[in-house]
């Protein structure tokens, strides 16, 4: 429901003077459109939800073509780089990343996505087909295009490194594993003997101490030789826990056993 | 709704839309589903016959717009939700494919599965046909209870022949029992009630997805009405309007996240001053419309904006024409507090709370996507789309495009109104003053 607010804060929310950006060797093939949360459903309908959810602010659409090929190039403005990340990773296939922008994929014959700073970037063919290399030009040429910088968002890196699966990382915004108050959470899955997920709740310290305090009631105590540990049972997926770290708080969670958990969640430094 | 942007929109392969509209593949982190989950207090209480489908559905349905995880789904089926709404286009079919998953551990008999397919004038028996094979996959299913069309782009879609063509087959092999129509709004000519109301009439359509709530009830009202006449199931979505908790503002002590919102701006391009004003403007407009729900906020003490949106469902659900209230829920907690007020009515405080700040903000609120004024003008002005211009120039800040938007009606505007004897003054049956609206947002909108 948290959503709702989020909405609203950003209807108000002014165009800027960034235009759609100038890119070599294409040609408009139409004008600009603009969309923002209150009106981003005449344009995607119902998946408005999932972008109003990750603090879209405005879309810039607009057709441009090169040769046979005719594209639309649907610019989605989330407002930070982690939201921009989210989407990305909600909506990318399960290939590898070009390390383009953020990152890019290439779906040949009909979609390209990137996302670069704030900005996730969907280009979908409207008449002729991508190859490979036509939609990785084309991400490139608009990653340069795009202002703010490039890479990834820097608190992928807090992530433990060992066993990470690649291209699993995520960011949720809200209601991570379905748990309404695990929100603006970073995961990545794991893989050894077991798969599970890693996931770090980026709030402050005070944050981090007063959600401490309101899960207390909810979830177990299963704190052990100082370390500090909470734990419950999410249906039918398995365990969570969670433990304050770095003056946030990490997580596992899909573990089935509870002492497999406690090991996990203690092995992380 | 100008021309461009119609062009823009009617003009869009449905293929295209598809893939803009979601990612290139079903993500998220969904793991093997493993334990069980008992049934117990808070399940849905009220089940109401959808329509000539016959089947009784939850009176809370699961609105799948944002659904990635099937877990979610098993969670409500095990509530007792049985109506699911998904849509190809709802993250490029990950919602369909949650619904998917969780079906391996759910009794498919006992619930109704509804998709989508957004069908423009250029699909074709095949590309309809390969797409729905698609849902199907992803679904999991060899049925599908209902192929909706997706917010048609105009009433002419109803008739799409390839459309009916693609239903007409899928029922022969049993892939499809019922078909329906959703609508936002219009994309086009016509607004939702006269989509709708002519889909409810045609005798082909099955069942009908709205907007329909406390604040926007009119249109769907008579659609409610031409759905009842002709036993077409009614689902409604868009059930909660968006209201909120206002924050104070001090432009000396800002929030956290007011502070963020300025330094984004300030860093693309505006002054400071100009973003301390406009936040302040829309604190204030928030304050004002918070203040005039605090009474029922208050009455009940609880978290506002839950309390609110629950409440609004409520009033949905009182209507006995409105079969279910699809709502999309994120988390266990969210199915539980809405399936809480399954088969509950609001009570008699609550519902005049909603009617008063209904009433309140009536006569100054150019209803979205009506057109019931427009016969009236004897300029044939576009008197909806004006007043969405104003819109968004005094309360989303885009100046820029608000008055480019304008400037496209041409000579077909505004200053027609100043001298009019106004034979609209009395079309608007909600109270609205056309002529006051019109020559405001004439003089807003070209700066006169």
């Amino acid at each position: 429901m948290k959503h709702i607010t989020v909405y609203l804060l950003f209807a108000c929310i002014p165009v800027m003077a960034a235009d759609f950006p100038e890119l070599k060797g294409w040609e408009p093939a139409g004008q600009v459109t603009v969309y923002d949360a209150d009106n981003l459903w005449e344009y995607i309908n119902g998946a408005a939800e999932q972008f109003i959810a990750y603090g879209f602010e405005r879309l810039l659409s607009k057709d441009i073509s090169r040769e046979q090929l005719v594209v639309t190039v649907d610019i989605y403005d989330m407002g930070s780089v982690l939201n921009a990340f989210g989407m990305f990773s909600l909506e990318k296939p399960d290939t590898p990343v070009l390390e383009i922008g953020g990152g890019g994929v290439v779906s040949p014959p009909y979609q390209c996505l990137l996302y670069k700073d704030r900005f996730y970037v969907k280009i979908n063919t409207y008449e002729g087909e991508f190859t490979e290399s036509s939609g990785r030009e084309l991400l490139e040429a608009l990653a340069e295009s795009l202002p703010g910088r490039s890479g990834i968002p820097d608190e992928i890196g807090l992530l433990p490194e060992k066993d990470r699966a690649a291209g699993s990382e995520g960011y949720a915004r809200e209601s991570f594993l379905g748990l309404s108050r695990l929100n603006n959470c970073l995961y990545a899955r794991y893989e050894n003997k077991n798969t599970y997920q890693i996931f770090i709740m980026l709030l402050s310290e005070q944050e981090a101490e007063s959600l401490w305090k309101d899960l207390e009631s909810g979830w177990e105590n299963r704190s052990v030789r100082g370390d500090r540990i909470l734990v419950r049972s999410i249906p039918y997926r398995g365990m969570v826990g969670i433990k304050p770290w770095r003056g946030k708080l990490i997580g596992v969670a899909d573990i089935q056993s509870e002492k497999e958990l406690i090991k996990l969640l203690r092995s992380l430094e | 709704m100008n021309n461009h942007r119609m062009a823009h929109i009617t003009n869009k392969l449905s293929r295209r839309k598809f893939f803009r509209i979601g990612g290139a593949a079903v993500a998220g982190g969904s793991l093997s589903l493993i334990q069980g989950c008992g049934r117990s207090e808070g399940m849905i209480r009220k089940y109401r016959t959808l329509g000539r489908t016959g089947f009784k559905v939850s009176d809370i349905g699961f609105g799948t717009g944002r659904l990635r995880d099937p877990v979610l789904v098993r969670y409500a089926y095990d509530k007792g939700i049985n109506y699911f709404d998904t849509g190809e286009s709802y993250g490029r079919g990950a919602s369909e494919s949650a619904i998917g998953e969780a079906l391996k551990n759910m009794d498919r008999t006992r619930i109704f599965i509804t998709t989508k397919l957004n069908v423009s004038e250029k699909d074709t028996l095949e590309t309809i046909l390969e797409r729905f094979q698609k849902c199907q996959e992803r679904l999991n299913t060899g049925m599908i209870d209902a192929l909706y069309l997706h917010n048609p782009s105009s009433r002419e879609i109803l008739n799409h022949s390839a459309f009916h063509e693609a239903v007409s087959r899928l029922k022969g092999d049993g892939k499809i029992r019922f078909i329906g129509v959703s609508c936002h709004g219009p994309q086009g000519p016509g607004s939702m009630a006269e989509i709708l109301c002519a889909a409810a009439e045609d005798g082909r359509f099955d069942q009908m997805l709205l907007v329909y709530n406390f604040m926007n009830h009119e249109e769907g009202s008579r659609i409610l009405d031409a759905c009842r006449k002709n036993n077409v199931g009614t689902t409604a979505m868009k059930t909660a309007p968006g209201i909120f908790k206002a924050e104070s503002f001090d432009p000396e002590n800002l929030s956290s996240e007011q502070s963020e919102w300025l330094k984004r701006q300030v860093e693309r391009g505006m002054s400071r001053e100009q973003a301390v004003e406009r936040l302040q403007n829309y604190q204030q407009g928030q304050r004002e419309t918070y203040e005039k729900t605090l009474p029922f906020i208050e009455a009940h003490g609880i978290d506002s904006a839950d309390h609110l949106r629950l409440a609004a469902i409520q009033w949905v659900l009182a209507d006995k024409r409105m079969n279910t209230a699809c709502v999309s829920m994120n988390s266990f907690d969210e199915i539980d507090k809405v399936v809480g007020i399954s088969g509950t009515a609001l009570t008699r405080s609550e519902a005049d709370n909603l009617k008063q700040y209904a009433a309140a903000f009536s006569h100054r609120y150019c209803r979205h996507g009506c057109n019931l004024c427009s016969s009236a003008c004897i300029h044939g002005l576009p008197v909806n789309d004006i007043m969405r211009f104003v819109y968004y120039y005094e309360f989303h800040g885009d100046q820029k495009s608000a008055m480019q938007e304008y400037r496209n009606l041409s000579k077909r505007n505004g200053s027609l109104c100043t001298d009019c004897t106004a034979p609209c003054l009395d079309a608007c049956p909600h109270g609205f003053d056309a002529q006051i609206g019109l020559v405001r947002a004439h003089k807003m909108l070209t700066l006169a």
